[in-house]
């Protein structure tokens, strides 16, 4: 593939740079820190490739960000044998997936589009807070492990592949690894025949249909895998702390995803990557700060983001970049976050 | 039987005064607010802090409407009236108009406030006793979807809202001034959520996520209900409460919930319209044979 | 006329909204190879019978065939397959897409990958608007865009094309070349269904017309005899 000299692949570029070398920098404790940020960077990406290039709205993916972080907790947890743990992230992924397929088949076969589809994840994500919120009793047991309620799972496994368990430093390259491969894959589908079908699904749903594609089969695939996406996230943010409680599906994780990727930019994964990361690292550092105003703040950057640049801030800064070093000013919709033309 | 009546009319009740200040908003303007709840929140608090200095429940319950209202039309001013059309864009802002209230609420008031006492006590039918102001939480629902009724059809404002409504386009052509009804209505569907809050402060804990509790219910009557502001919610509220109430009954809340969540997504996948769209179907066929 | 010739058929199909009867009982076949026109003033139901056809709309009552099977319960995209192409009243292009990326986006769901670059040359080529192809699409003319999206039918490779008024909103030169466009493929062995409300364009280019008003099917026959059939004559000028 050729990749194609622009203001948001020199950054792209530039921040994997850093984060690989990130470890060498820094404490143990911010490589941590990193790493829960990196973790929460695939539900974005989730969402990014749903909603930014599929014109998808869902607030659904703390649902498989959700689920898949408690199967994986009962499934390691009742297997007891730490090897498996692999086999359980895998699972937990797939599952996610297959969740999401289903729902999507629901939706999109039906024709539940647009904002409908937003309302219906977001009861779902408030259901199932609801559910995992009440399962303290003894009755919710699954196999050996209680679902604990508010107070959700502790002591989960790390990963373990061999005799090596994925702690510190490596699961930080663990994690890091596979958001490469996710983001050059993410890059990658963007121009893919797949891709492309996906772009127009977004600009005109209807007149799409009429070019002989099977709509609905496409959105409920890229359903699917924006599930698998959000999975992959939820279990990472087990891994991370192993613990999870129903906070997991509240609302502050159904719609956080959400507001991130517009106000970075929803066309355009690296805005929803570097977006991520500096919300998670700005909020961190307000809260440790003891500022009670940082949520405030963050309201407040929101509401301006969302009126003054609807593009998203880091994608207007990306087009900027682009006029001022590159003097690029096609503005097709496909070319200016280009890799390469079609 | 009075019991499940009883509880049938709390739910409808909770439902209807949950959804309707969001359902006007909605279906008028297709705007999704996702600061509903911190409105209701606001308004449960300006009736709580105005009881406990002195005033009358029942002014303090108008003082909120206001107070809400005002708020509403401020926030409508600055930030959505210029996101009129862009339904995916106000859910973002609307986050963040909601984190904003519930944080600035937390900071100028902590965490909780004391919770005023239930009034009108309680009547006492077969045995069983019933919550008075509860009994009338359900006639206020019912006379507000009257007098919504009334504000809708029978006024100017009503009758140029539903074209604005139907098509904005021709209804601007034929010299209705969108903007200023959508204003309007904002600050009526705020003044609504207003209300709710004041009603149902004095029967659970006024917090900064007060609105929490509200915010999904209130989204199932909205989609089962569809876009019709008042058609949608009144049947829709109607049916969720007949759904919700038994299974509370039988299987507990948490079923009621879950009851009323799979009803919306096959009241969605069955008439993706909802209850409005279905009424305007029949209403068609009968009038037009 | 052998049976099998009839590509297109429409049995006793009927379209209510409501109680407004849109489209009412219209039986219409158009025969492979044909050059055929849906004639009729605004409100007749023309373009509700192409998304029919097309499978937009479900019809209220009758069926729909195409190639002898019966197709009124298929999807849309699995109608395309088969062989049914529209161009829509209203411009169905991506406006934020250039034109290639448009024909791209057509062109690769029916060309094997190797091929998608020639054969979006070619159509480009055929509709005269190689020259815009790094164009935005919401730069071009109307009458530019209507030919892209003819080009973006085309290239499902149909049997059976559907233009909702191709000519509309084009000046004189531009509806010439148009019709010489409908001609050449029409030519190359693909059936046309087109809709029109002016006389003189179609009495260019259509072999058979049916004249339609209020929903229903008023009048059938060659060019020839429609153009000299009073009752068409009338509803034309509004006396009907």
């Amino acid at each position: 593939m050729l990749v194609k000299l622009n203001t948001e692949n020199i950054v792209a570029v530039l921040i994997f740079l850093f984060f690989f070398v990130y470890p060498v920098l820094v404490d143990a404790y911010s490589v941590m820190n990193l790493a829960y940020f990196l973790s929460m960077v695939f539900l974005s990406l989730s969402l990014s490739l749903i909603w930014g290039y599929c014109g998808i709205f869902s607030f659904g993916q703390a649902v498989f960000f959700g689920i898949s972080g408690y199967f994986y907790a009962v499934f390691t947890l009742n297997s007891g044998i730490t090897t498996l743990t692999p086999l359980g992230l895998i699972l937990g992924v797939l599952i996610g997936g297959v969740i999401a397929w289903i729902l999507g088949y629901f939706m999109f076969y039906g024709g539940v589009n647009d904002v409908f589809v937003g309302l219906i994840t977001l009861c779902l994500t408030l259901v199932l807070e609801t559910f995992m919120g009440q399962t303290a009793g003894d009755q919710w047991m699954i196999g050996q492990v209680n679902l604990g309620g508010f107070n959700g799972i502790n002591s989960i496994p790390s990963l373990q592949i061999g005799s090596f368990i994925l702690t510190g430093n490596s699961f930080y390259y663990f994690v890091l690894l596979i958001l490469l491969a996710v983001f050059i894959f993410l890059k990658w589908f963007e121009f893919s025949k797949l891709g492309i079908a996906v772009v127009a699904i977004r600009e005109n749903r209807e007149r799409t249909k009429l070019l002989g594609y099977n709509v609905p089969f496409i959105q409920s695939l890229v359903f699917a895998m924006g599930g698998a996406l959000a999975s992959l996230s939820g279990i990472f943010y087990v891994l991370w702390g192993n613990y999870i409680t129903p906070s997991a599906f509240g609302l502050a994780s159904a719609t956080i995803p959400v507001v991130l990727v517009a106000a970075g930019g929803r066309k355009n994964v690296t805005a929803a990557l570097l977006f991520t990361v500096l919300y998670y690292w700005f909020s961190q550092t307000l809260s440790a700060s003891g500022s009670e105003y940082a949520l405030i703040i963050l309201g407040l950057v929101l509401i301006v983001a969302i009126l003054f640049v609807p593009n998203g801030l880091i994608a207007s800064l990306f087009h900027a970049g682009d006029q001022l070093f590159f003097r690029e000013h096609s503005k097709s919709l496909l070319r200016k976050k280009g890799a390469k033309t079609l | 039987m009075e019991d499940l009546l009883y509880q049938f009319m709390n739910n409808f009740a909770f439902l209807i005064l949950s959804a309707i200040g969001l359902a006007v908003i909605f279906g008028m303007m297709k705007i999704i607010n996702l600061a509903h709840g911190e409105f209701i929140m606001l308004g449960a608090y300006i009736a709580t802090l105005a009881t406990k200095a002195g005033i009358p429940l029942l002014l303090s319950i108008l003082l909120s409407v206001v107070g809400v209202g005002i708020f509403g039309l401020i926030v409508d001013r600055l930030i959505i009236s210029r996101l009129y059309g862009r339904t995916l864009d106000s859910v973002v802002v609307t986050w963040g108009v909601s984190l904003v209230m519930q944080q600035g609420i937390l900071i100028l008031f902590g965490p909780s406030l004391e919770t005023l006492s239930t009034p009108l006590g309680s009547i006492s039918i077969g045995g069983s006793d019933y919550s008075l102001y509860r009994i009338l939480l359900f006639v206020t629902a019912i006379v507000l979807l009257i007098l919504l009724y009334l504000l809708f059809t029978k006024t100017t404002f009503g009758l140029h809202s539903r074209a604005a409504m139907q098509n904005a386009e021709i209804a601007r052509s034929m010299g209705v001034n969108t903007n200023r009804i959508y204003s309007f209505t904002f600050s009526i569907g705020a003044a609504l959520a207003g209300l709710t809050g004041a009603l149902y402060a004095p029967t659970m804990a006024v917090s900064p996520t007060f609105g929490g509790g509200f915010l999904m219910p209130s989204f199932v009557t909205v989609i089962v209900g569809g876009a019709n502001p008042l058609i949608g919610p009144s049947l829709s509220g109607g049916v969720l409460g007949v759904v919700s109430t038994g299974l509370d009954a039988t299987w507990g809340t948490f079923f009621g919930r879950l009851g009323l969540l799979v009803v919306a997504i096959l009241v969605i996948r069955i008439m993706p319209l909802g209850f409005s769209g279905l009424v305007e179907k029949l209403s068609v066929r009968k009038s037009r044979g | 006329m052998s049976k099998e010739a009839v590509l297109l058929e429409l049995r006793h199909v009927g379209k209510y909204f409501g109680g407004l009867r849109a489209v009412d009982d219209i039986n219409i076949k158009v025969e492979s190879g044909d050059l055929h026109c849906l004639l009729g003033p605004n409100g007749a139901g023309k373009s509700t019978i192409f998304k029919m056809i097309m499978g937009i709309y479900k019809p209220t009552n009758g069926s729909v065939f195409f190639n002898q099977r019966n197709v009124t319960h298929l999807k849309s995209w699995d109608r395309v397959k088969l062989g049914i192409s529209i161009k829509m009243q209203t411009p169905g292009v991506f406006g934020e897409l250039t034109v290639y990326e448009n024909m791209k986006i057509a062109v690769q769901h029916f060309t094997r990958h190797a091929e998608v670059k020639s054969e979006v040359s070619r159509l480009l080529e055929l509709l005269m608007i190689r020259d815009l192809k790094d164009e935005l699409v919401d730069n071009l003319s109307h009458g530019q865009q209507q030919w892209l999206e003819i080009g973006m039918a085309l290239a499902c490779k149909p049997k059976l094309l559907l233009l909702d008024e191709p000519a509309a909103g084009m000046g004189p030169e531009e509806t010439d070349r148009t019709a010489e466009l409908i001609r050449q493929l029409n030519q190359q062995g693909i059936t046309i269904l087109f809709i029109d409300h002016d006389m003189a364009f179609v009495k260019k280019l259509a072999r058979n017309t049916t004249v339609l008003h209020l929903g229903r099917k008023f009048a059938e026959g060659t060019v020839e005899e429609i153009e000299t059939n009073q009752q068409v004559v009338d509803i034309y000028l509004g006396k009907s």
